[in-house]
């Protein structure tokens, strides 16, 4: 894997976020700031009645780490259950987006991640 | 004068190729501190205010010429100099040992929206248990303090006035002498952070009539873990204790303890004896630099030069003032699009350390509706040279993000 962070898809996925909406009626809906750096996360995720995700949309603003890992969170997710969330964890992510930041970007990288786990905590 | 550039090659670790613009959190140090560690521990190690022994009067002689120097360095007396672990616990210090006695419910505290979160914190936690308030006085578009709201908010009568000398985010120079008058006017004491002003010599508690001023060694080119707290002698010998136990007492019995005398009453137990002897090292360091180069010149040179060719970076904001007039060479900047983390990233693959996030400012990005900056902050060793790398990087970064 990659220590240079800044590849063409993170950079992509954070000038052009996928999923980067709204969704007013959502099943499930959490967020998670960063208070260190101001980031902040609101993400929404829509289910059906076996609790498989059908739709998902992100707002906030953060830095590209945490941006564009958010956006290919939200593309990998649709159609997954909402226990697929319970088990992610950080090496799923760093896999997922193929690189791995520094110890100090950890959690930019978690930002999504914690908005998702607080939606459905709730 | 000899040229200031040459300095460099006293900081060891500057000798890597590392461009260094984090000063306003800490400083590099040069040889000699390094060097002064190894002296002490050699040559004078002992417990201090204690042994009748040769070796511990000369421990304590050494200890007690850094308060001599620090002293004449902010021109006070001796027995005004109070050390502590940094400037947060100097702060912490007034808070306790003069805030719980002197702030009482109802009471005004006046603090700046630049103020840096040490001296935001203890005093939110005042005046929660005393039920006194807080008033904040603005900062104008330009910067600057608005000294007419300051002056406005002075008619509360507050008690105590807590004000920054100079912006760790901003650059900005308070008119500290001018804040001092107003407060003084209306019966208010002051308490000074010199965290950032000390390292520039511009520390003067007589001439600007301070009641309370702290700063740290760490941003002086001295040690981590010393930070000074100046208190104005009157007010210093009415106030209570900070912490109890050795060195702070003249007599113990079981139904009787007398205090010691000021500032000695103020430094219970063995106090950081190494880092404080070290100090001297540095405190002598910028003395010989004031005396011998031309340091504002090449400070106005590096201000005049960063506010030019940081324009130069389309979408790039400076979060300060935009001329070299009262300001110190820190620049907060943000740059559209470009995360402050993102930026900070990138340059450090260039070896340039800057700062991203709040720089424990908060209350003042809020204020201005900024979310992080990032932040290059110079000190005496750097060039202008320096500069011309970070906006090499910045460009880096801007075509990195181009997409």
């Amino acid at each position: 894997m990659s220590s240079n962070i800044y590849q063409e898809n993170i950079i992509d996925h954070y000038t052009n976020p996928k999923n980067f909406k709204v969704i007013k009626d959502a099943t499930y809906k959490g967020k998670f700031s960063n208070l260190s750096c101001g980031d902040e996360v609101e993400v929404y995720v829509t289910t059906d009645s076996s609790n498989n995700i059908t739709d998902i949309g992100f707002q906030g603003s953060g830095c590209a780490l945490s941006i564009a890992t958010t956006s290919i969170l939200s593309e990998e997710l649709k159609g997954k259950s909402i226990e697929y969330i319970k088990a992610l964890k950080y090496e799923d992510l760093t896999s997922l987006i193929g690189i791995t930041p520094s110890a100090a970007r950890s959690k930019c990288v978690l930002t999504g991640l914690e908005a998702l786990r607080d939606s459905i905590k709730k | 004068m000899k040229n200031i550039l040459e300095i460099k090659k006293d900081f060891p670790i500057l000798s890597s190729n590392l461009t260094y613009l984090d000063n306003s959190a800490t400083t590099q140090k040069p040889s000699s501190v390094i060097a002064a560690y190894k002296e002490f521990y050699e040559n004078s190690n002992a417990n201090v205010n204690r042994g009748i022994y040769k070796l511990s009067e000369k421990a304590t002689t050494l200890y007690e010429y850094t308060r001599e120097l620090v002293a004449k360095y902010i021109n006070s007396d001796i027995s005004e100099v109070i050390f502590t672990r940094n400037t947060t616990e100097s702060i912490n210090l007034v808070m306790y040992s003069w805030g719980e006695e002197n702030i009482k419910k109802g009471d005004t505290i006046l603090l700046t929206e630049m103020e840096h979160h040490s001296n935001i914190v203890p005093w939110v936690e005042l005046v929660k248990r005393k039920e006194a308030k807080i008033e904040w006085i603005k900062i104008t578009p330009e910067f600057r303090l608005d000294l007419d709201d300051l002056k406005e908010k002075l008619k509360l009568s507050p008690k105590l006035v807590c004000v920054t000398h100079v912006s760790n985010v901003l650059g900005t120079i308070n008119p500290i002498n001018e804040i001092i008058k107003l407060s003084h006017e209306v019966g208010a004491l002051v308490l000074v952070d010199a965290a950032q002003s000390a390292s520039y010599k511009m520390v003067d508690v007589k001439k600007d009539d301070m009641d309370f001023c702290a700063f740290s060694a760490h941003k002086m080119m001295g040690p981590t873990g010393v930070g000074v707290l100046f208190v104005k002698k009157d007010i210093l010998s009415n106030m209570k204790p900070f912490n109890y136990g050795g060195d702070m007492i003249r007599e113990v019995h079981k139904d009787n303890i007398t205090w010691n005398d000021i500032p000695h009453k103020f430094e219970a137990g063995t106090p950081n004896i190494a880092d404080v002897v070290v100090f001297a090292k540095s405190i002598e360091y910028i003395n010989n630099l004031y005396a011998n180069y031309e340091v504002e010149t090449h400070e106005n040179e590096l201000t005049s030069h960063a506010l030019t060719i940081l324009k130069v970076i389309p979408g790039l904001k400076i979060i300060g003032p935009d001329n070299i007039e009262n300001r110190k060479p820190i620049f907060s900047f943000t740059i559209e699009g470009i995360h402050p983390h993102d930026i900070s990233q990138i340059l450090d693959n260039d070896n340039i350390c800057v700062r991203s996030g709040f720089h424990c400012a908060e209350v003042l990005h809020d204020v201005l509706g900024i979310k992080a900056t990032t932040r290059a902050s110079l000190y005496f060793y750097n060039s202008t040279s320096d500069l011309d790398k970070l906006v090499e990087g910045l460009i880096k970064a801007k075509e990195i993000f181009k997409r």
